[in-house]
């Protein structure tokens, strides 16, 4: 009975009464997965494009930490040293394109699948002989610890009016967005599929958000029966009834969307969608970066607990899908690259050299590993067990399925928020360190609702 | 000219139908089987026993077992490590607490049907999820069952050092001592298990417990239920739609192969780790365990012995013969060529001949079948 209390019972209690640390927790675990995303993604970028599940990016991660340490170690300056260490990823990916890959065109998965665990082994091996394996400090210039922002002279009410305004853009892009998908679809099935204005999952999460609401009114701080946990309790209804709230205006959003997209959808008479303008995106993009910003500053001061490290982390690591977006999506080479992720045999009967793309997928993934090993070692040091963040990606990947980009983003928030907040509130109960397999279990009940991962192609299986 | 089959007639199905249909296979095999037995008496010292011979046991069955799921039900399993510690300590439980005075090879046997019910849980996503993504879910069990034993204090007795030890137990267990019904063969039972029995009489044991289980598999894998496996792994949905039921399908073959993979993880403890913890169980295992597999070769018996065998030998040579080249090394280096070698050699067996060494000794069967005279 006490063990299905604190399974059950007590952690929602415990975030509900504490909400500021609950927040700190899935800040943490943002910024943490932030990191899974990094290492996944070099991952889904070659299985996009080679269809190579590559088990060998943790230890390319570990590689390009060692080679960056190394040079650096030699005298060289951090951002030469960086440009240097690229070269040497590219050059790795030349060699296996040239002696692995090239031998092992047309082999059934697994086979390429344990050729990279083949190369996992000896990329450790080597650079360990080359660059040494004892545990070494990679330091980039950003201190591990607590935010700053005491030199930010920004007024509290004009940080209150951002947040809010990037709050009230956020929720227009998800409104925009859901009218959007719910229009293509059905224009795209010719006006078969009628997407229901609320679900029975819809209706029954908005009148849970509505009960929760409500019950403050009944049981709230002032009907606080239980002398002693009073306040505690007070506080519990309180969260719970901002809870509900959220819940129910967001059903109603969503609710408010489908209408508008259904509506839309009835005055095309068939016609096709026009794509939604990049502009947008980029004034969306620009508020939620405000947003963020504000959002930030105003944690800081209000003395939850950010590190500036993973902020740095998390910034980098947008960057660096943004521009990884942009390549794919604005350069010829790109544009071969998504060819030959759709459809190998069409991109090369239209003039697409394979072997040149994967090269420059596996120098790509390469940057990346490089990327993901300059945080994570920064962080942790570099030594071997970095190699073995790639058991940490995997769940990341079923989860956002394994040929989406924005599924391992996605994937590696979820896994790192609910990693910490399992860890935090839930691990007392079933006795501690449920880390290593809580991810894989919570990819595994995604999976079984979504056997291809949330963002992965559908399956279609013909016979 | 040795190797031929020419006028070798069957007059019965059975003949005909023989897993070793060829005279000479038979004669082969069977030389082979006796050398197994017989050159270990002969051998010095515990060394090839504890370095080769016993973990060579060892793994030929649980490569057999992640042959049965891998190669013939295609169903990618990383989980391997896992149910080999389910096995371990299941025998662990049983010898110690349950049926202190049970045989060994009942022990075993149980062990094994330990970990089959818990491969079966942890087949069940397989009926949802395929390929490189259940590869990936099979992970879950890999790392909640070892962390499962690492939390439970139950599970190792509540020990305060928190590992299990193989107890000193004999083949048949009190059924053969004095009273029992095998009395007979009181005089000659000495222990098969814990530090102090002989590493000859382990040897044999497991030779014995590899040499059944994998007449057992043979024999499955060529009936109606490795038929219905085979035709899940070539095509699920066709397989479905002739009448295979999908389910009964799938999960027999994780029953089955964790059985093996339990049977091997008991083994591992009893004859040749002797005290374990969690550790000796982890993903590594299962990586080499899959090796072995597609290195031997995917949907050949044969395979998974050979595969075993390179696996367990490949380290064992790297470390002798390193030193042996003149090569002066310090032990650091020395580890990272070893696997800078483990892995070259690897990846270049895989590009060699993808289909694993028992395809190489199809093709060496099949060479020798015209030599000398090649047309």
């Amino acid at each position: 009975m006490e063990f299905a209390y604190k399974l059950l019972v007590s952690p929602w209690i415990e975030i509900l009464t504490g909400p500021l640390f609950f927040g700190e927790v899935v800040i943490g675990g943002i910024l943490a997965g932030v990191m899974y995303s990094l290492v996944a993604l070099g991952f889904v970028l070659i299985y996009k494009a080679s269809g190579v599940f590559n088990f060998a990016q943790g230890v390319m991660v570990l590689f390009a930490a060692l080679s960056l340490v190394g040079l650096m170690e030699r005298g060289i300056p951090l951002l030469p040293a960086i440009l240097l260490t690229a070269v040497i990823m590219l050059v790795l990916a030349l060699v296996i394109e040239r002696v692995i890959l090239r031998y092992m065109v047309n082999q059934e998965q697994i086979i390429l699948f344990m050729a990279t665990i083949g190369l996992t082994f000896f990329l450790e091996g080597f650079g360990e002989a080359v660059w040494g394996s004892n545990v070494k400090k990679l330091d980039i210039g950003i201190p591990d610890a607590k935010l700053d922002v005491s030199h930010f002279a920004i007024s509290h009410a004009a940080l209150a009016g951002i947040f809010a305004a990037a709050v009230a853009a956020s929720l227009a892009l998800t409104f925009v967005w859901r009218s959007r998908a719910v229009r293509s679809a059905i224009d795209t099935s010719k006006g078969l599929v009628q997407p229901p204005l609320m679900g029975p999952g819809t209706i029954a999460f908005g009148l849970f958000g509505l009960v929760c609401f409500v019950a403050r009114f009944f049981v709230g701080p002032e009907a606080a029966f239980i002398s002693g946990k009073a306040s505690a309790t007070a506080a519990f209804f309180a969260n719970l009834s901002w809870f509900g709230l959220g819940a129910a205006a967001l059903v109603a959003l969503l609710t408010g969307a489908t209408w508008l997209g259904r509506k839309q959808a009835a005055e095309d008479h068939g016609a096709d969608v026009p794509p939604l303008h990049y502009t947008w995106f980029v004034a969306l993009g620009a508020v939620g970066t405000v947003a963020i910003a504000a959002g930030v500053i105003w944690a800081a001061r209000n003395d939850i607990l950010i590190n500036g490290f993973e902020l740095f982390a998390a910034a980098m690591a947008a960057v660096l899908v943004i521009i990884l977006a942009v390549f794919f999506q604005k350069t010829r080479v790109g544009r071969a690259l998504r060819a030959v992720a759709d459809d190998h045999a069409a991109a090369l009967s239209v003039g697409i050299s394979l072997r040149g793309i994967w090269v420059i997928v596996w120098a790509v993934a390469g940057i990346v590993a490089l990327a993901a090993g300059i945080i994570w070692g920064g962080k942790s040091g570099v030594q071997f067990s970095l190699s073995l963040i790639a058991l940490k990606a995997l769940p990341v990947l079923i989860l956002g399925g394994f040929t989406s980009v924005p599924g391992a983003i996605v994937g590696g928030l979820i896994i790192g928020v609910g990693e910490k907040v399992a860890e935090v509130y839930w691990s007392p109960a079933i006795g501690g360190a449920i880390e290593n397999w809580f991810a894989y279990v919570l990819a595994l009940v995604f999976l079984l609702f979504r056997p291809q991962g949330l963002f992965g192609e559908k399956i279609i299986e013909r016979v | 000219m040795l190797y031929r089959e020419a006028g070798q007639f069957k007059s019965s199905y059975a003949a005909d139908q023989a897993i070793f249909p060829i005279a000479q296979d038979r004669v082969f095999v069977l030389a082979l089987l006796f050398a197994a037995i017989v050159v270990p008496f002969a051998l010095p010292g515990t060394y090839w026993f504890n370095a080769v011979l016993i973990p060579f046991m060892i793994f030929s069955m649980a490569a057999l077992g992640l042959n049965i799921l891998v190669g013939y039900c295609g169903q990618i399993s990383l989980g391997t490590g896992g149910f080999m510690a389910v096995g371990a300590y299941a025998s662990y439980k049983l010898t110690t607490v349950f049926f202190p005075d049970l045989g060994m090879v009942f022990v075993f046997l149980l062990s094994g049907l330990v970990a089959a019910a818990v491969g079966v849980v942890f087949g069940l996503p397989s009926l949802r999820i395929k390929g490189f993504y259940l590869a990936v879910a099979t992970l879950a069990a890999q790392f909640f069952l070892t962390w499962l034993f690492n939390k439970v204090p139950w599970f190792y007795n509540f020990n305060s050092n928190g590992t299990i030890e193989s107890p000193p137990r004999t083949l048949l267990g009190s059924i053969a001592e004095k009273g029992g019904t095998f009395e007979f063969l009181a005089g000659l039972n000495p222990l098969v298990t814990s530090p102090r029995a002989d590493p000859l009489t382990k040897y044999l044991f497991g030779l014995g417990l590899v040499v059944v289980m994998a007449l057992v598999a043979k024999n499955l894998v060529r009936g109606r239920i490795g038929r219905s496996w085979m035709a899940i792994r070539d095509m699920d949905i066709a397989a479905e739609l002739i009448g295979i039921r999908p389910m009964q399908t799938k999960l027999l073959a994780f029953a089955v192969s964790s059985f093996y993979c339990g049977v091997a993880g008991a083994m591992l403890l009893n004859l040749y780790l002797n005290s374990a913890e969690t550790l000796a169980f982890g993903i590594n295992e299962s990586f080499n365990v899959l090796f072995m597999v597609i290195i031997g070769g995917l949907g050949t018996i044969m395979g998974s012995f050979l595969g075993a065998a390179f696996i367990i030998l490949l380290p064992v040579f790297l470390t002798n013969a390193l030193p042996s080249l003149g090569l002066s090394l310090d032990t650091a280096t020395q580890e990272h060529v070893r696997l800078m070698l483990f892995g070259g050699l690897m990846i270049f067996f895989l590009i060699v001949e993808p289909h694993g060494l028992a395809r190489l000794w199809q093709i060496a069967k099949e060479k020798l079948r015209l030599w000398p005279f090649p047309h």
